[in-house]
């Protein structure tokens, strides 16, 4: 799909401890690395504990000077809550992506996208032993879906120069997130041949 | 800021409220550190005074101001670029000042290290006027090496007699001495403070100008976050075939009436996007142009569509 947009638009939501700004901050820095522009706004609810966050991240080949996403060629949903809220966001044709384990959206015309269920927070439990690289998990399978634009070495450099404030992520942390982001490129990655 | 600067040596505070913020950083900028201090809409109205007397005092520091929709308390969290005016007149008394408008997130880098230039070079404070969109933006910067890139020492006035410096904010010849009484002498100082900008426009400001090799008679200008959509909106032009220009305020005060005049040439009319009720629209009908303001409130940046269409109606 990639090939066909001059920039493509990605906006990332759900439950403010979800990693939403994380999985953001990976794909616009993974982004950037490899030599494209990116940008990322980030939202929040105005809830102390239990609102949404959202993330905005476009990639482009050439500057990003309009900076907000009105429409999004990519939606990520990990609760029912931005899904509803934000799933009119999603053109036509564009590719939804949501956690599965989490809920099961109603969505009245399916065909008119590319619908991919991720059951993330199992995988994550599976791969890493912890629910919280679930954020990770579903970063791997936009990856999937951004290739060959976006590559696998570039969201593994991300990774590994990821920063939070009291400086770099622990090292374990870092391969953690690594086979977490493997688990869910490879599931994107079948689960995109499967439709082909 | 907190985090990043005692690790290269420097002080962070956090102060009580603005009014302390900007008396800190005025102490700060006599003491001899260069200061800086930043604020939204509200928090900026109450450093007016710290301005006024930072600009009498010739004391070089920084002011950010990331506007956000007013008046009063107005939208926190939400973008505007309604503090233009505030920005160039805000304090009381005849002055004018300095004010740079950062256009992205590598501006805000750039334009910083300028605006702290600008006011070691003009002594005087200077403005960092920017907009919520685009200081919560991350995106791509390149920062410079150590020495890359030219940064001014910190100015500090000279010693009285070996004996400190006199500090005056009533108006006061060049030892320090108070001429508030003195017409001729008053009227002398307030003109040294105005001329010293005054008389360096083409040296302070700058615009930045593109898609004008073909002169076209109609120009998108704009400032900050709001020239990315100008930007945008003018690519889309350009590729359906219309002849439009593009035109962005890098320093929006002191005004670049005659660097705009120079190089626009030919220009009929200009269509200037901004999120306030149309003021700087009201600068470029002052330089004789036909204008169409397109103002904008509420919290949302213009967008490039919007801008599109409006150009659309009047482009050749």
């Amino acid at each position: 799909m990639q090939q066909l947009l001059d920039q493509i638009r990605i906006r990332l939501m759900g439950l403010g401890g979800h990693g939403i700004v994380f999985a953001g901050r990976l794909l616009g820095m993974a982004a950037a690395m490899s030599g494209l522009d990116s940008i990322l706004t980030i939202t929040y609810s105005p809830e102390q504990r239990g609102g949404w966050s959202r993330a905005d991240v476009i990639i482009a080949k050439e500057m990003v000077d309009y900076p907000l996403i009105d429409e999004a060629d990519i939606f990520l949903a990990t609760t029912q809550q931005a899904f509803s809220l934000e799933f009119k966001s999603l053109r036509k044709g564009g590719v939804f992506v949501y956690e599965s384990t989490i809920y099961k959206p109603t969505i009245t015309n399916e065909k008119d996208y590319v619908i991919i269920p991720v059951p993330a927070t199992e995988i994550a439990e599976n791969v890493t032993g912890r629910r919280l690289t679930m954020n990770v998990v579903l970063v791997g399978v936009i990856t999937a879906v951004l290739e060959p634009l976006l590559k696998e070495d570039s969201v593994i450099n991300a990774i590994r120069g990821m920063t939070r404030r009291a400086g770099k992520l622990d090292a374990s942390v870092q391969e953690m997130n690594i086979k977490a982001f493997r688990a869910g490129l490879d599931y994107g990655r079948k689960y995109l041949q499967g439709l082909r | 800021m907190a985090q990043l600067l005692p690790k290269v040596g420097g002080i962070f505070v956090q102060a009580e409220d603005e009014l302390a913020a900007i008396n800190m950083v005025i102490g700060a900028s006599v003491a001899g550190w260069k200061a800086m201090t930043a604020t939204s809409g509200p928090g900026f109205s109450l450093m007016q005074e710290g301005i006024g007397y930072a600009v009498n005092a010739e004391l070089p520091l920084l002011i950010v101001d990331v506007q956000r929709g007013g008046p009063s308390t107005g939208q926190p969290t939400m973008p505007s670029q309604q503090d233009v005016f505030q920005a160039r007149y805000g304090s009381h008394g005849s002055y004018e000042i300095i004010v740079l408008s950062p256009g992205n997130v590598q501006e805000l880098f750039f334009l910083t290290v300028d605006a702290i230039n600008l006011s070691e070079q003009y002594k005087t404070p200077v403005i960092l006027l920017t907009e919520e969109v685009t200081v919560h933006l991350w995106e791509k910067i390149y920062i410079p090496d150590p020495g890359e890139y030219p940064v001014l020492p910190h100015y500090t006035p000279s010693s009285h007699n070996g004996e400190g410096f006199l500090l005056e904010s009533q108006l006061h010849d060049e030892r320090g001495y108070n001429v508030a009484n003195d017409p001729e002498q008053s009227a002398k100082a307030i003109w040294r403070l105005i001329n010293k900008i005054r008389n360096n426009i083409d040296k302070i400001a700058r615009v930045e100008i593109k898609y004008a090799d073909d002169n076209p008679r109609i120009f998108i200008a704009s400032y900050g976050c709001t020239a990315r959509s100008a930007f945008a909106a003018v690519k889309m032009l350009r590729r359906d075939g219309y002849r439009v220009g593009y035109l962005r305020l890098i320093t929006l005060w002191p005004f670049p009436s005659q660097i705009i005049r120079s190089k626009l040439g030919d220009v009929d009319t200009i269509i200037v996007p901004e999120m306030n009720a149309g003021y700087m629209a009201e600068l470029f009908r002052g330089l004789g142009y036909n204008v169409i303001s397109l103002p904008k409130l509420g919290g949302e940046m213009p967008t490039p569509e919007e801008i599109y269409n409006t150009a659309k109606g009047v482009a050749p």
